[in-house]
């Protein structure tokens, strides 16, 4: 079921209490039927899929912990490869046999013909993956215990609030949380509940809105205006934010409900002055994980490389990065887009460290390019095809395109509607930012302010929210 | 910083937010209901008028292709009989039935138009969804509700939310509310369109989904449109109305529509083979939708195949 759902709602009002009213060591059980009943709604049968991953990953844990040497590696061999191997099957099978078609075709070889297998993708499996795969790495390198529990593991994996879309926890901070007996803490229920509501608004209100004009444009990128265009492509960039940054904070907030803490995932990464900060501010949890368990080991691995180390780990981990949200090309495309940005502010940083670098104008401007990279690299992103993200370009660039045609903008409410979700947000990401020490109003002293601010956005959510059980966005990887 | 909550003043803090969550939906509610059923123009006036108050002989139903390629006046002086274009954009069957229902529970109208696209069968999501513009009218139509609470298992509870009902609708009331009383260029909910094509359109159906096979819940709901319209002494008239491309392979729907038809003995009348409209810029505003010279054209020519077929 769908975060933004009544289903999910009726769910979560259902299991949260009921999570305070079971016996603590029966507490873990509740959560593993929840976690798969909340799992069984979107394909039941795929459920067989996670547990068998599961299965895999806590063996291979167990059997780590007690092997040395060459038979360690195997087991650990064993889970990345069940994990990977998922990945490989259900993500990227099509993605690989239609590459290399294309590539013997141009190349005017024999082409085998693979079959094309209609799998549909298991919901999240790139989340939980990466996820069992962190528990297994730091078994391996001793920094976690396995674990002997089988249902506390599977939990560990099918945690619901972070299954299908993160954020990716590491064993170190999560596991440990199943056992710890959390009574009812009325500041944290209320401060989850404030921060699912956040989210709420982020993905109904903004997201999902903006979805409407994105969509309408993408879908005939070649008959659009320019500033059709521009729009779209500047409101996807605040679409897929509140899409991702309002799913992980309906997350974290039912998490916290019941007394369990996530890794925070996003930190106003659309203020950002380099694509370096972004990426320390976008979707944390990825990043972290990518630069654990990839970067850093390369990097390490061809030190003696000087910085062409660090620049070819930025290139492998831009690309797999890429890779990893979606089967294509201009997924790859806009990893590789991100991996120079990183790699030319790499190579330029540290140069020139003066009062007039850090100047307020220098300071706009830094974040203007930021975010007009950003937005550049989205659309590749968001294109279905390479073709329609240089259609996207041609035309936003191209002199000969209108800048405005007729009926293109006669949708004012929607404007109106869309342009609000793009105020709101940046608003509260600049009052985050540059004001930290001011209350949000859901926080503010005053219990009258704190009431009514709950009620508005609620209001808001019920007036301007879109309640057509439109999916998020990073469901698809 | 405000001081961690006990049990006590969270439930009361939260029994308050519930309280003035529903004060403010009681209140909030009627006043939308109040100025979305005083606006006169727009898309909301329209879906009220046809729904309250027109009392046409003929009616025009269907999506936009019906909205933008039916022409009242000339279907009036053809048939002399008064027609009423009660088309809505981006709406399919089960909107059609519903309103259908909700009309015929007012008055008999002796003839309805039904337009069909030729992927109108075709399962799609957002047909559900789309029916949200029939909420407003969700507690004084209760024909209505069980196609609305199609929409979700949980319609039946959401719609107790006046807020819910009038989702996405504020902005419009304040705007059509503000706006002068007329709703220009809409002739009897016909909505002309002047522009010609200037460019070679996209294909607007690709063979998928002409071939796709078709929804039963469609069919059936396209089944209980005959049944109403015939149970109310309504002649239902069913038309695909010309398209820019020839269709290369016909539709399943049109294929299944013709069939059902001729099994009930209702007039089907498909436009898309007419050559006269094939590849006509100047007759079309886009690659969906005749422009004002061409549904002159078309409305003319239905005209002429029902008066030769008899109707009057």
């Amino acid at each position: 079921m769908l975060f933004n759902s009544f289903q999910f709602l009726l769910f979560f009002i259902l299991v949260t209490p009921l999570y305070y009213f079971t016996p603590h060591k029966w507490r873990w059980l509740l959560l593993l039927g929840a976690s798969c009943w909340f799992y069984a709604s979107f394909i039941p049968a795929y459920l067989l899929i996670l547990f068998t991953i599961i299965g895999i990953d806590y063996m291979a844990g167990r059997l780590i912990e007690v092997s040395t040497g060459k038979r360690r590696q195997l087991f650990l061999i064993l889970s990345l490869v069940a994990n990977l191997g998922a990945l490989a099957v259900f993500k990227y099978y099509n993605f690989f046999t239609g590459t290399v078609e294309s590539l013997l075709s141009a190349l005017h070889l024999p082409v085998p013909v693979f079959p094309y297998w209609h799998l549909a993708l298991p919901l999240g499996l790139s989340f939980h993956t990466f996820q069992a795969m962190s528990y297994t790495l730091e078994v391996y390198q001793g920094h976690q215990k396995a674990e002997r529990h089988v249902g506390i593991y599977a939990l560990y994996v099918m945690f619901y609030p972070q299954l299908v879309a993160g954020p990716i926890e590491r064993p170190q901070h999560l596991i440990h949380q199943f056992y710890e007996y959390h009574r009812p803490d009325y500041g944290k229920i209320s401060s989850g509940l404030k921060t699912m509501l956040t989210g709420f608004f982020l993905k109904t209100v903004v997201a999902d809105r903006l979805a409407i004009y994105v969509n309408y444009v993408y879908a005939h990128p070649d008959v659009h205006s320019r500033l059709a265009l521009l729009l779209a492509v500047v409101f996807f960039a605040f679409q897929i934010y509140g899409d991702f940054a309002g799913y992980s904070l309906i997350a974290i907030g039912s998490a916290r409900t019941m007394g369990f803490d996530l890794v925070p995932n996003f930190n106003v990464p659309l203020l950002s002055r380099s694509v370096t900060e972004y990426w320390r501010k976008w979707h944390i949890s990825l990043s972290s994980w990518f630069y654990t368990y990839l970067f850093a080991p390369i990097v390490t691995s061809r030190r003696q490389w000087g910085k062409w180390a660090v620049i070819y780990g930025l290139f492998i981990t831009f690309f797999l990065s890429g890779l990893w949200h979606g089967a294509g090309w201009t997924f790859i495309i806009w990893g590789l887009l991100h991996g120079c940005a990183v790699t030319i502010e790499f190579l330029f940083s540290g140069r020139g460290h003066s009062r007039r670098r850090n100047g307020p104008l220098v300071r706009v401007a830094q974040h203007l390019l930021t975010f007009s990279f950003l937005c550049f690299a989205w659309i590749f992103f968001r294109s279905p095809s390479l073709h329609d993200a240089v259609t996207v370009i041609r035309r936003i660039f191209s002199t000969s395109s209108p800048w405005v045609r007729t009926g293109e903008f006669d949708e004012r409410s929607l404007l109106i509607l869309c342009a609000f979700g793009v105020a709101a947000t940046t608003l509260a990401d600049m009052k985050v930012k540059y004001l930290p020490e001011r209350h949000y109003l859901l926080y503010h002293r005053r219990a009258v302010v704190r009431l009514t601010a709950c009620i508005t956005i609620i209001v808001f959510i019920l007036l301007f929210g879109v309640f057509n059980g439109m999916q998020f966005i990073y469901f698809q990887f | 910083m405000t001081g961690i909550p006990t049990r006590k003043s969270f439930f009361r803090k939260a029994l308050i937010v519930l309280l003035g969550l529903i004060l403010a939906d009681i209140c909030l509610g009627q006043l939308l209901r109040h100025y979305y059923f005083r606006v006169r123009r727009g898309e909301q006036y329209r879906l009220t008028y046809t729904l309250d108050s027109t009392r046409a002989d003929v009616l025009v139903m269907g999506s936009s292709r019906a909205v933008h390629q039916y022409i009242p006046t000339i279907i009036s002086d053809s048939l002399h009989a008064s027609c009423y274009n009660a088309g809505k954009d981006l709406q399919g069957i089960f909107y059609d039935l519903a309103v259908l229902k909700a009309i015929t529970g007012r008055y008999h109208p002796r003839t309805i138009i039904l337009d069909l696209t030729p992927i109108a069968f075709l399962p799609e999501e957002a047909a559900l969804n789309e029916l949200s513009v029939l909420l407003p009218y969700y507690r004084q139509h209760p024909e209505l509700r069980p196609i609305l609470n199609r929409r979700s298992r949980w319609e039946w509870l959401k719609t107790c939310s006046s807020l819910y009902c009038f989702n996405s609708l504020a902005l419009p009331i304040i705007y059509n509310g503000m706006a002068a009383a007329d709703d220009p260029g809409v002739i009897n909910g016909y909505i002309p369109r002047y522009d010609s094509l200037k460019h070679t359109p996209s294909p607007p159906f690709t063979i998928p989904q002409l071939v796709e096979a078709t929804d039963t819940g469609l069919a059936m709901a396209f089944r209980d449109i005959i049944l109403v319209a015939r149970q109310n002494h309504c002649t239902p008239i069913v038309v695909v109305s010309p398209v820019y491309y020839p269709l290369p392979i016909g539709s399943s729907t049109i294929r299944l529509a013709g069939e059902l038809c001729t099994q009930w003995q209702v007039p089907f009348f498909d436009f898309t083979t007419s050559a006269g409209f094939h590849y006509r810029p100047d007759l079309f505003y886009d690659e969906l939708h005749l422009n004002d010279r061409g549904a002159a054209l078309f409305s003319r020519m239905l005209c002429s195949e029902l008066i030769a077929k008899g109707f009057r």
